[in-house]
């Protein structure tokens, strides 16, 4: 059985359907990669596996509805990071990541100050020290978060991620703001997790990492799913063309024996993406206007 | 190599702060309870205190001067602790139940039932009104802010409810057909603590215990939204527990101090702002160190306009005013950058 299943998943909000019958097998171990244009459904699809949005369909972990399990018990298993990288306050760095200690806390009712009975302190501080280690940030600890570099930065939430141990590790554009030094260790970091046992689930732009890094892959547009499986055959010339109206250029590199393919977006499809801006000029050249004022026209 | 010993313990602040900010609202009170009409030496209070004493000291300190430092307490943890935890849930330093007009709603509802006569049905009445008042200005400002409103938009509401409630009070007061009535309202609107009993304490003591355990059940969800809504809530954080908490706890604390002291401003924002690097800028942290620096913040308030010499003594609203006023327009212009 796989470990995250989703069958007919639609999502509507404010009377839009954000989401179309989003049917994904995702299996233990994987590091499964949603791609899409802007507004393909991307985030919403993660949103709705974390049961941060309504949604219509069923989302199981090993065949359990995710929407029956309670908070505490779904957020020791999924764990989530979200686009939005602000922090309200400038905590440290070993305080950011500790709270993904926060699915383990001991409750307050129960005898239940935080940190009290019921609450592990050591598997806690373990969790914590090896989510600092994994992402290189141990000599960070102390340092203020919002004194840190935008790759720092990125690895001290992907660290206070890790903390939480869950089974599952949903991460959106978690590379978005990065230079390329730190887009690779970001992904493999990732890769690694999977290694250990982890199943992440990632949403990327770069199709060259989306390409490298993930066993497989799922293409939306507009909400729905375009193609889902093997990275060779999500990323087909003819997806690229017909879903992200561009063309690109697509190279295989050998390494250590293996073929590895990069993808390079080159130029816009005319009929696609490109067309209305060729349009645009098209009627600037066209306007009396503009033709009146050339003195060359 | 831990120097805080577990990191996901939340200590509701440092053990050495709490105490020394312990140590310094204890020294406060005994010399709030040696000043006033009468001096007396720190002997003498403590004789007055145990009951050993002559007995017009034991009256003085007990029946008159214990009370106001009791207030002060109260009024103190109330708004300290509520101003740290609208901090945390609005995710905005500059919240406050005074600025946000949550204080001039409870007054309101105190006025009303004043101007209509109802407070004498039942002694209940009036505070029950400044809580009811006070939880609808909470509300009305979160649903602001959780409709994506900027700090900016939700500190302007703050002023338009303060000014409405304000607006409403003036109305009362203009319209009210006995002139000494309308001056005894206008003092208490200034907000003060003297000439309180302990039946006064007693009325707010309740609320206010209650607003505070509210308030720290909150304090381990606060930590974690400093994420943002949708990181905590994947922490398993329950959101609308999380605000039905902060909510209550500050409608029912500030709701009640009102309905006894008057508007006293600007201590639950000087407070969490001083005391925030001390926890290292932890939200759940500042809530503990935050009551009581309040209840100090009040009662060195209480005391300096009683050393003061002044034609009449001043009132506390007027004192917390004015040191806060000039507080909040530095944080203001250290802040605008992020405001617009």
């Amino acid at each position: 059985m796989s470990l995250l299943q989703v069958e007919a998943l639609s999502v509507r909000l404010g009377g839009r359907l954000l989401l179309k019958d989003i049917a994904l097998e995702i299996e233990r171990g994987e590091l499964f990669g949603l791609i899409g244009p802007n507004g393909a459904g991307k985030s919403t699809l993660v949103k709705a596996l974390m049961q941060l949005l309504p949604y219509s369909g069923r989302v199981c972990l090993e065949g359990q509805p995710l929407a029956r399990m309670s908070a505490r018990a779904r957020a020791q298993q999924l764990a989530y990071l979200s686009q939005d990288d602000r922090l309200q306050w400038p905590i440290s760095v070993r305080d950011l990541v500790a709270l993904g200690r926060h699915p383990y806390r001991g409750s307050w009712w129960r005898g239940g100050l935080p940190g009290g009975p019921g609450a592990d302190a050591e598997a806690d501080r373990c969790a914590i020290e090896q989510a600092l280690q994994a992402t290189d940030i141990d000599s960070l600890r102390e340092r203020r978060a919002d004194e840190l570099s935008g790759g720092e930065r990125a690895r001290a939430r992907l660290a206070r991620v890790l903390a939480v141990e869950a089974a599952v590790l949903l991460a959106d554009e978690p590379v978005a703001a990065l230079d390329p030094m730190h887009q690779l260790r970001v992904m493999e970091l990732l890769r690694a997790r999977c290694q250990t046992g982890q199943t992440v689930v990632v949403v990327l732009h770069d199709l060259t990492l989306a390409s490298r890094f993930c066993d497989r892959l799922l293409l939306l547009d507009q909400g729905s799913a375009v193609a889902s499986g093997a990275v060779e055959r999500v990323l087909s010339p003819e997806h690229l063309s017909g879903v992200y109206g561009v063309q690109a250029i697509i190279g295989e590199h050998e390494e250590g024996g293996q073929v590895q393919r990069y993808i390079v977006p080159w130029s816009c499809e005319p009929s696609a993406a490109c067309g209305a801006n060729e349009r645009a000029s098209e009627d600037q050249g066209d306007g009396s206007f503009q033709r009146g004022k050339d003195p060359s026209a | 190599m831990q120097a805080n010993g577990n990191p996901i313990r939340l200590r509701l602040g440092s053990p050495a702060l709490n105490a020394s900010l312990m140590v310094l609202l204890l020294g406060l009170s005994l010399l709030s309870l040696r000043f006033g009409a009468a001096p007396l030496s720190l002997s003498e209070v403590v004789a007055g205190l145990v009951g050993s004493g002559p007995e017009p000291h034991q009256l003085i300190v007990q029946q008159i001067r214990l009370p106001r430092v009791l207030l002060a307490w109260l009024v103190g943890l109330a708004l300290g602790m509520s101003g740290a935890a609208l901090q945390g849930l609005l995710r905005n330093p500059l919240a406050e139940p005074g600025l946000l007009g949550i204080s001039s709603s409870a007054g309101l509802g105190a006025v009303l039932t004043l101007y209509f006569g109802l407070s004498a049905f039942n002694a209940w009445t009036l505070p029950a009104a400044a809580m009811l008042c006070a939880l609808l200005a909470t509300f009305f400002l979160y649903a602001l802010a959780r409709a994506g409103a900027s700090n900016l938009t939700l500190i302007l509401a703050g002023v338009a409810v303060s000014a409405l409630a304000s607006a409403l009070t003036s109305l009362a007061l203009n319209l009210a057909p006995n002139p000494a009535d309308v001056q005894d309202i206008v003092l208490w609107l200034l907000g003060s603590i003297s000439d309180r009993s302990f039946a006064d304490v007693r009325l707010v003591l309740p609320f206010v215990l209650l607003g505070v355990l509210l308030l720290l059940a909150a304090a381990p969800a606060l930590e974690v939204l400093a994420l943002g809504e949708a990181e905590a809530s994947s922490l398993g954080v329950n959101l609308p527990r999380l605000r039905v908490l902060i909510i209550l706890g500050t409608a029912l604390s500030v709701g009640a101090c009102v309905a006894v002291t008057g508007a006293i401003g600007f201590v639950g924002l000087v407070v969490p702002h001083m005391l925030r690097r001390f926890v290292h800028y932890r939200p759940g942290r500042l809530l503990l160190p935050s009551a009581l620096g309040g209840a100090i913040l009040v009662l060195a308030a209480d005391i300096s306009l009683r050393l003061i010499a002044t034609p009449k003594e001043l009132q506390l609203g007027v004192v917390t005013a004015l040191v806060g006023a000039p507080f909040f327009l530095a944080l203001v212009l250290r802040s605008r950058r992020d405001m617009l």
